[in-house]
């Protein structure tokens, strides 16, 4: 061999292993990347060192990120800088790197927040560890659970209104932790602290909290705080008319709303025809309104979901309140029945302008000295809750509430009508609506990572009316009775099992089956009535009840896909049996998260909602006396998409939130004109026509929560839409909770130790109006000879196209102030404001009046909120 | 229906009015005929011009052209002021058995066209009222199928023709209007369909406001209404009824007349003679 063959050889065989075989873990690398995926850096070392990379796509995420500026660093410490973070381990096995997933040793923390004074859960509670930047919140029961890896060492727990809490972990073990968060003393300024959870860390976008605190010191109608007229100030939820307490979610009508008390469905949420909610304000421990992204364990109403959940009552002392308003009184009682075992809590609210005004009544209604007038609304609530262990838990709450009014006369007469004539009338008139709820629930801890609750629950709304009519002419032989009844019923029984799973902290399962019974009972009537001893009529007309069963089942993962990437993948199912039919419903429920730079979060959210009951209604508003019933072969189950995407950040004190929605609804109802829905017979659904519906709009909310100063500046412009055949000639129509803009500002301010000041402006285009679009004569008799009617026959409005109009804008200033002093542990809280301070004229409806005079007609615009003042009175021990 | 009222009630303290200016369109004039034709009697036919919302007063056109058939023969009309106002008055009394249709054009305007028949008249019975006492009581008899009727009562002269309207309230097992109870009101028609007594008979006792008088003559009507006439006066009533309340939609009022307003419909109106004792 030459010297020149042996040169080239060696070369070959020492330039060869270094470029091909010789890489070890002492190799110096040079490398410099900047936000590239691992698989790429992996293809750079390929190519530059010939260090060929083994590892399977499935199991080891190559898709993550990394920056990295190396000059001449040995192999093994670059391999360190760029996968020990990643949770990827690196083995060198002949030639080529194998790329594995390091198995971290793990633990399960678990337990419940509570308040440390009063021993109630803490239902939204940040569970937080900054080493890792991983976290979980509170279920509705106050019970969380995180898996870490098993070296974390100390936790940081976080509430709005309560001290932050660090928790340091000292052992290396499965627990269960019970947490107890310090409140901040409301009456000092409330520390700040950057640990609350932010938007952007949610991927539950359309959704709507509203802190009790604030609910309280918001501007009230006649006193009386209402936690839905609070939530009313959000953007995308409407109150309808003017002074009404209800609520219209993104141009959903007030039947799309699934309510829920504690867990149960709760038919009507209002007293007073809409005026105030039926909710005390001293019984609420929280409320989540959802607009849109609705979660997979919740189903069957097409618009919104409340979930309101009651106080569980103070486990370690007696407390309570009473509270004097203009129109109602409130009082309130909560303490231990077992200390640190079982608690209680009971809410009563009661009316009182009706004993202020009885006198009056007795004597303008001709009542008699025995006579009676009670017209008031009143709600009572209870809660019983009790420790069996740490790992069971039992609450049983009951709602009842009811409007009423009753009119007894009892009365001789001396004349009728300015004729003689002695006779006597015993009259008994009632007239009541109200709810009953009850829920009995039990949580059970299976595991530090799956949890559970039972419910079985009852609910009822009742309409009920009836009349007693006794006559006896004293100088004749005449007597009439009269006595009849109409009232209708819906109310459902229902069992369901929640499960709460979190296996790791990447994923957070809940699943669940509900079973509910439905039953309506829409408009019976029955009337006895006899005269002069004869008995005339004895009867029950519709007298009939329909019953549906319907079953759901639910699963959601709440699932970090990636350090960027999140999703919320569910799915609802449900099916409706009633006799004859059966229809079932697959829901998609699917939520989406993507971190972008500078904390913001984009969120986007897809699905389907189905509604198995409607209400039948020909009211401009929803009124008691509307009807439920269940969906026929021609009045199928309502359908609804909705997709919605949005930005959202909480930065430092402020949290923000911008998002789009687009909704279509199938089988929705409306009217058919002329039409009289006092009882749903068995042919209701032929006084009804079937339509679609459609929504879409932009929100915008700013929004502070803490410190001294808190508040927010909603926006809302939307559009809400209907078609049905018969309507407008089959064109889509404004619907009636139509409203393009809406501004809504609500501002408190904490002033020393004693003073609260808040303030709620309030702007919104018009509501649609629908108003006649002619006018002709009317007739009545076949011929011109009878005598003259009583009084002038008026004149045939022509009813045109619906809501084809607009009311005039409206806008309005309330505003309140709080004193609160504080003496030997009570509080007297003395409450006082004016709605409508600026005495703003807003539309509430429109008509033609007449000039009796001249009989000439006008336009007339009728307003029933003027400056109004209101005051109440607290005292809390 | 109460409950609505007592809402308003509630509200009456703090209500404000004034007018309001929200241009509502019109669409233009349009012919309005409004008949009820009663078997045995002439037809009365009023033909107006529809105004813009809030009219109060409409003009009459008497030089409409009206073509009135029964069945597939014209019917003479000729204008007639009576009381002050302009009929077509039909040359021969209206024949139950047949179906009216009515065409109706006057310059300007688009022609109407409007056709019903005449419903089977009420079955009535022993009447009673005693002098001191404020009820009348009947029966009726209702036949097999749907049937509409309307309840009025008159004072009357000794030959039982009408002189004032009898306001009165009627049973609420078959109205609902169980209300007027309570509000003590009294009315000057009820309306109600045979949905509660349907092919039954049926004794009916009538509340009147005014003491019965001795000597005193009664004359009760119990019409009968076609499906249209029914439609009518019901949503008429209900448009009345509701006027003025902000927690209902306004009703709008029935109309079989094509191209234009109004009502064309056919009554049969049964008498019962009350003579009080």
């Amino acid at each position: 061999m030459s010297l020149a063959r042996r040169l080239l050889l060696g070369l070959l065989f020492t330039w060869l292993p270094l470029q091909l075989f010789a890489w070890n873990w002492r190799t110096r690398v040079t490398l410099s990347v900047r936000d590239q995926p691992l698989s790429v850096v992996c293809d750079l070392l390929e190519k530059q060192y010939g260090i060929h990379f083994s590892y399977s796509r499935d199991v080891v995420d190559m898709r993550r990120r990394v920056t990295l500026n190396v000059q001449q660093q040995p192999l093994r410490r670059v391999m360190d800088m760029l996968f020990s973070d990643e949770g990827i381990q690196f083995k060198r096995i002949g030639e080529q790197l194998v790329l594995t997933v390091k198995q971290v040793p793990v633990r399960t923390i678990n337990g419940f927040v509570e308040d440390s004074r009063t021993g109630e859960k803490l239902i939204g509670a940040t569970i937080y560890s900054p080493k890792l930047q991983v976290g979980t919140i509170s279920n509705q029961y106050g019970f969380y659970s995180l898996t870490t890896e098993k070296d974390t060492l100390a936790l940081v727990i976080s509430y709005v209104g309560y001290e932050p809490q660090r928790l340091s972990l000292k052992d290396k073990e499965n627990r269960q932790v019970n947490i107890r968060l310090m409140p901040t003393n409301t009456l000092q300024e409330v520390e700040v602290t950057d640990n609350l959870p932010g938007l952007q860390e949610q991927t539950q976008m359309s959704k709507v909290n509203v802190a009790l605190s604030q609910v309280k010191t918001m501007p009230r109608m006649l006193g009386e705080a209402d936690v839905l007229r609070s939530i009313q100030a959000m953007p995308g939820i409407a109150g309808g008319m003017e002074g009404s307490s209800g609520i219209h979610v993104r141009g959903g009508s007030p039947d799309q709303n699934l309510i829920l008390l504690d867990g149960t469905p709760v038919y009507n949420s209002s007293h007073l025809f809409g005026i105030f909610s039926v909710f005390n304000p001293d019984m609420i421990k929280n409320v989540d309104l959802y607009k849109g992204a609705f979660p997979a364990r919740y189903g069957g109403r097409l618009s919104s979901v409340v979930d309101i959940s009651m106080k569980d009552g103070n486990m370690h002392s007696y407390h309570g309140e009473v509270s004097l308003g203009l129109l109602a009184s409130r009082a309130m009682i909560e303490g231990p029945i077992i200390k640190g075992k079982t608690s209680f809590i009971i809410t009563a609210r009661r009316t009182y302008v009706d004993l202020l005004m009885e006198d009056f009544a007795r004597n303008r209604l001709n009542l008699g000295e025995e006579g009676r007038f009670y017209a008031y609304f009143y709600d009572a609530n209870i809660k019983i809750n009790h420790i069996f262990s740490p790992r069971d838990r039992i609450f049983l709450s009951a709602y009842g509430g009811e409007d009423k009014a009753n009119i007894g006369r009892n009365m001789q007469f001396d004349s009728l009508n300015n004729e003689p004539k002695r006779y006597k009338e015993l009259m008994d008139f009632s007239l009541g609506w109200g709810n009953q709820a009850y829920a009995l629930r039990w949580n059970h801890i299976f595991s530090p990572r799956l949890f559970s609750n039972v419910t079985l629950n009852y609910s009822q709304f009742l309409f009920d009316t009836r009349y007693s009519y006794d006559y006896q002419a004293l100088d004749i032989q005449e007597t009439d009775y009269m006595a009849g009844k109409y009232y209708s019923m819906v109310e459902n029984t229902g069992a369901k099992m929640d499960f709460d799973y979190r296996p790791n902290p990447t994923h957070a399962m809940r699943f669940g089956a509900q079973l509910t019974f439905h039953g309506f009972r829409p408009g019976i009537a029955s009337f006895n009535n006899s005269t002069d001893g004869r008995q005339l009529t004895d009867t029950a007309y519709n007298d009939r009840r329909n019953r549906g069963t319907e079953l759901s089942l639910y699963m959601e993962d709440d699932w970090q896909i990636g350090d960027s990437v999140y999703m919320n993948l569910g799915v609802h199912s449900s099916a409706f049996l009633v006799p004859g039919n059966k229809y079932i419903s697959v829901q998609p429920r699917l939520g989406f998260r993507y971190l972008l730079p500078r904390k913001w979060a984009l969120k986007m959210s897809y699905t389907h909602m189905t509604q198995y009951i409607h209400l039948l209604s020909n009211n401009a508003t929803f009124l008691p006396t509307d009807l439920w019933v269940a969906a026929t072969d021609k009045v199928r189950p309502m359908h609804s998409k909705q997709v919605a995407i949005g930005l959202a950040k909480t930065y430092k004190k402020f949290e923000v939130s911008v998002e789009g929605y687009y909704k279509s609804m199938r089988n929705v109802i409306e009217y058919v004109e002329g039409s009289n829905f006092q009882a749903a017979d068995s042919r209701w659904d032929e006084n009804v026509i079937v339509g679609r519906g459609w929504s879409y709009g932009a929100e915008l909310l700013l929004q502070k929560k803490v410190g001294t100063f808190k508040g927010w500046i909603g926006y809302t412009l939307a559009r809400s839409e209907r078609a049905f055949p018969n309507v407008n000639q089959g064109r889509v129509f404004p619907y009636k909770y139509d409203r393009r803009h809406d501004v809504e500002v609500v501002l408190s301010q904490q002033l020393g130790k004693k003073w609260q000041l808040s303030a709620n402006w309030q702007f919104a285009t018009g509501l649609p109006l629908t108003l006649p679009v002619g006018s002709y004569e009317q007739v009545t008799e076949p011929t011109p000879h009878y005598p003259p009617p009583t009084e002038t026959p008026g004149e045939v409005d022509v009813v045109g196209d619906r809501n084809f109009l607009r009311m005039q804008n409206t806008h309005r200033l309330d505003i309140s102030a709080t004193h609160t002093k504080v003496r030997k542990n009570t509080a007297y809280i003395l409450t006082f404001g004016f709605m409508n301070v600026y005495n703003k004229l807003n539309p509430f409806f429109y008509y033609y009046s007449r000039n009796e005079q001249t009989r000439e007609r006008q336009l007339t615009m009728l307003s029933i909120l003027p400056v109004l003042p209101s005051i109440s009175y607290t005292i809390k021990f | 229906m109460s409950g609505r009222w007592a809402l308003l009630i509630c509200f009456c303290w703090m209500a404000c009015e004034k007018a309001a200016d929200i241009p509502v369109p019109y669409d233009g004039d349009r012919i309005v005929v409004n008949t009820l034709m009663q078997p045995d009697s002439l037809l009365y036919l009023r033909v107006t011009r529809s105004q813009p919302p809030g009219g109060s007063s409409f003009p009459e056109i008497p030089g409409a052209k009206v073509t009135l058939k029964a069945g597939s023969t014209e019917v003479p009309v000729e204008w007639q002021v009576i009381g002050g106002k302009g009929y077509f008055v039909s040359g021969v009394p209206v024949r139950y058995g047949f179906r009216y249709t009515l065409e109706v054009s006057a310059a300007g305007l688009d022609t109407v066209f409007a056709t019903d028949t005449l419903p089977r008249a009420p079955l009535l019975s022993a009447p009673f009222a005693q002098a001191g006492g404020s009820r009348v009581r009947f029966n009726m008899r209702d036949l097999p199928g749907g049937d509409y009727y309307r309840f009025r009562l008159f004072q009357a002269n000794r030959d039982y023709v009408p002189q004032k309207r009898a306001l009165f309230r009627f049973d609420p097992s078959y109205n609902n209007s169980f209300t007027d109870l309570v509000s003590d009101t009294f009315l000057e028609y009820t309306l109600i369909d045979d949905g509660r007594f349907e092919g039954k008979e049926i004794t009916v006792v009538m509340q009147t406001q005014e003491v019965n008088k001795a000597g005193g003559y009664l004359l009760l009507e119990v019409t009968g209404l076609t499906r249209a006439a029914w439609q009518y006066l019901k949503t008429l009533e209900q448009q009345v009824s509701n006027g003025g309340n902000p927690l209902v939609d306004p009703t709008a009022v029935y109309s079989n007349v094509h191209q234009g307003y109004g009502i064309m419909a056919g009554v049969n109106s049964a008498y019962l003679r009350v003579e009080i004792k």
